[in-house]
């Protein structure tokens, strides 16, 4: 039994089909991504399977049990919204206290689950007294885990969930993420950030326009779809067309009008590669190896960025 | 229950925590009760300038003159010439002069229809009003002491014999007085009114607004999104909503109570059982139709706005600031199906005549049946939209 599977959910607004028979499935005790632009429907899709919105078809089933069925309990899953969705007029604690009232979670299993909290999220009470408007955006995000984690769900629903937060905050947020998925939660993540999805998922889907392109393991999406190795030289723009002539047999080419990439290449290479500038006299300012990314994926699958400039 | 209950505290408590809210809902009007009551009261009764000319100068005659001089709102001047008093009326220096003819005692006397003449200055409207009030409130004591004042100038002057006066309570008719009709209003001092009036002032604003508020708020916020993943079902979630709302209204009026009654010290009938049921009903009504509002309005701005806006039109004709004989009769018909009005009249049947909420059960059904019947359709279409977002 899959922990969570959405089937052939379709959603038209209007004209548009913003999804299009999106089936995932989800296994207990992965880290399932959806990656995808702005726009590509994650959102929408995420909102389903929570009960937010109505599909036009389709089904969401958790643990076996369709959503929309009365003996669903809603208490198996836990939602991490993009904006942390706090009562700003509240204090951390309250709208801790508040949501487990709202579960039904018992005192003395309330008191249990809000130590173990604190602790795993390194919330100490100065930060829960003090109301939420007053928190820094990281610390609103741990509330609001913890809010979402108060009645141990089995399953947390994460959208875009470090959006807006510095690249610091964010690296330790991925590490509460694999922490509580070491727990054994199953998390399901929406992001627009390949370098989250690549680093946190077991599994991602890979989601444009309303319709699942691909699904799997980022390794496996990345050898499959991401193209080769390649090496990619960093020089003045004045010798970039020099640059390109010599390793013209090789594939060479510019990109972007900043940077030479010579295709199947590896570290192994960078020795020839550098021979070659310095017998023509090209000054080299970087050289390295880049491997294909879940960007790369996206890229050859759609023709386009993941995140448009 | 539980999840009601904690729908309801944090609610209370989160509106508590706004500073503005708080303020406009619960200190502004509190703040106004105080100042217009130092304002129009000036620590005592209006004193209304009364003229009188008795011309018959009976002992009937004089029972009116006595009940003019033991109120305190009146200043009476006796004189002797109709001119007199009409001058004095023009220059303003009376509020009214009434003339009681000769003949008045012994019209009433002799079963046949007493006359007074009553003249008014009716340059402020406002002021002429009161005084026709007051002077109604005269006559119609008068009416209530008459029979026995009768009975006993009767018995006293000898016309009649104690036997007769058996005889004469079976066919003696209340006595009538050709007076212009008249506003009534009972001998209430403008603090009185003002401390009952501010009390529905919370039906409107800790009521109604704050419902939609909450309502709106939580849509506006995205937190709606969080209660509804929550296993609690919408109808409990504005079942919540509305304890929330009904218990700011009781701490609103709690509130009144402290500061009213040390600082204007009213003279009022505190029966507070009779007062909360009230209370309470005036509370539901104000938040059905938040509920309503909230049901009906396309954005969270539109929803807020109109509750304000609603709450503050409604202040002027359910007779918080001012009695609501003063508008004009087309819109005093209106006042009447105001939920809140009817409210109102009820606290201050209770609170100002010592009436029991026993006489008010016309009162009682239609706010019931008002709560009912809006309640269950702003709870419906609401319920509906809080399924999904």
């Amino acid at each position: 039994m899959y922990a969570l599977e959405a089937i052939e959910i379709i959603k038209v607004y209007g004209q548009t089909r913003v999804l299009d028979k999106v089936t995932i499935r989800v296994n207990a005790g992965e880290i399932y991504g959806l990656l995808g632009p702005n726009g590509a429907g994650k959102s929408t899709l995420m909102e389903i399977i929570l009960g937010l919105r109505r599909q036009d078809s389709g089904t969401v089933k958790i643990f076996g049990v369709e959503t929309r069925n009365r003996d669903f309990d809603k208490k198996l899953v836990g939602y991490v919204p993009q904006d942390h969705l706090l009562y700003e007029n509240l204090s951390g604690i309250d709208n801790i206290k508040y949501f487990a009232g709202l579960y039904g979670v018992p005192r003395k299993a309330f008191k249990e689950r809000l130590d173990s909290l604190k602790n795993f999220l390194e919330l100490d009470d100065n930060i829960l007294k003090k109301d939420v408007v007053k928190l820094s955006g990281g610390q609103r995000r741990r509330v609001a885990l913890a809010a979402s984690l108060i009645a141990d769900p089995k399953i947390i629903i994460m959208d875009e969930p470090t959006t807006g937060l510095d690249p610091n905050i964010r690296r330790d947020f991925w590490r509460l993420i694999t922490d509580l998925n070491k727990e054994g939660k199953t998390i399901l993540l929406s992001t627009h950030y390949m370098e989250e999805a690549d680093e946190l998922c077991d599994r991602v889907s890979i989601i444009d326009r309303g319709r699942i392109l691909v699904t799997g393991a980022p390794d496996d999406l990345k050898k499959q779809y991401g193209g080769e190795e390649s090496i990619i030289l960093r020089l003045k723009s004045r010798y970039l067309d020099h640059a390109q002539m010599l390793f013209e047999d090789m594939g060479g080419s510019i990109v972007a009008n900043e940077y030479i990439k010579i295709p199947g290449l590896n570290e192994v290479d960078i020795p020839r590669v550098k021979k070659s500038l310095d017998e023509t006299g090209i000054p080299v300012e970087g050289i390295e190896v880049r491997r294909p990314t879940l960007e790369d994926v996206f890229i050859n699958l759609t023709g386009r960025r993941l995140v448009e400039e | 229950m539980r999840r009601i209950l904690t729908i309801a505290k944090y609610d209370t408590k989160i509106m508590l925590k706004v500073k503005e809210a708080l303020f406009w809902n619960m200190a502004f009007p509190i703040i106004l009760m105080l100042l217009f009551a130092a304002i129009f009261s000036g620590g005592g009764s209006i004193t209304i300038d009364i003229g009188i000319l008795d011309q018959d100068n009976t002992e009937l005659s004089q029972a009116i003159v006595d009940i003019f001089n033991s109120t305190n709102v009146t200043k009476v001047v006796i004189l002797d010439s109709n001119e007199t008093l009409y001058n004095m009326l023009k220059k303003r220096d009376l509020n009214a002069y009434i003339i009681i003819p000769e003949g008045f005692g012994a019209n009433i006397t002799s079963g046949r229809q007493a006359t007074i003449d009553v003249y008014i200055d009716n340059t402020d409207p406002n002021t002429a009003d009161i005084t026709r009030g007051i002077i109604q409130g005269v006559i119609d004591r008068f009416n209530e002491m008459s029979r026995e004042i009768i009975e006993g100038f009767l018995l006293r002057t000898g016309r009649v014999n104690q036997s007769m006066i058996g005889f004469m309570r079976t066919y003696a008719e209340t006595i009538n007085l050709d007076i212009e009709p008249v506003v009534g209003t009972e001998n209430i001092q403008y603090k009185e009114f003002l401390l009952t009036g501010i009390i529905a002032y919370g039906f409107l604003f800790s009521s109604m607004v704050s419902a939609t508020a909450s309502i709106v708020n939580e849509k506006k916020a995205g937190t709606i999104k969080r209660l509804i993943l929550t296993p609690v079902r919408p109808i409990e979630i504005l079942l919540g909503k509305t304890f929330g709302a009904l218990l700011l209204t009781l701490i609103y009026t709690a509130l009144v109570f402290a500061v009213g009654l040390p600082t204007l010290q009213p003279k009022i009938y505190l029966n507070i059982p009779d007062l909360l049921i009230v209370v309470v009903l005036g509370s539901l009504c104000g938040i059905s139709i938040g509920l309503i509002i909230s049901a009906l309005s396309k954005t969270p701005e539109g929803a807020s706005g109109f509750a304000i806006v609603l709450g503050i039109f409604l202040q002027w004709f359910i007779g918080i600031w001012f009695p609501l004989e003063l508008l004009p009769d087309y819109l005093r018909i209106l006042t009447d199906y105001i939920p809140m009005k009817r409210a109102l009249d009820v606290i201050r049947g209770i609170l100002l005549y010592g009436e029991s909420i026993a006489l008010y059960l016309n009162e009682i059904m239609y706010l019931s049946i008002f709560i009912i019947i809006v309640y269950a359709v702003g709870a419906a279409i609401l319920s509906k939209s809080l399924s999904t977002i």
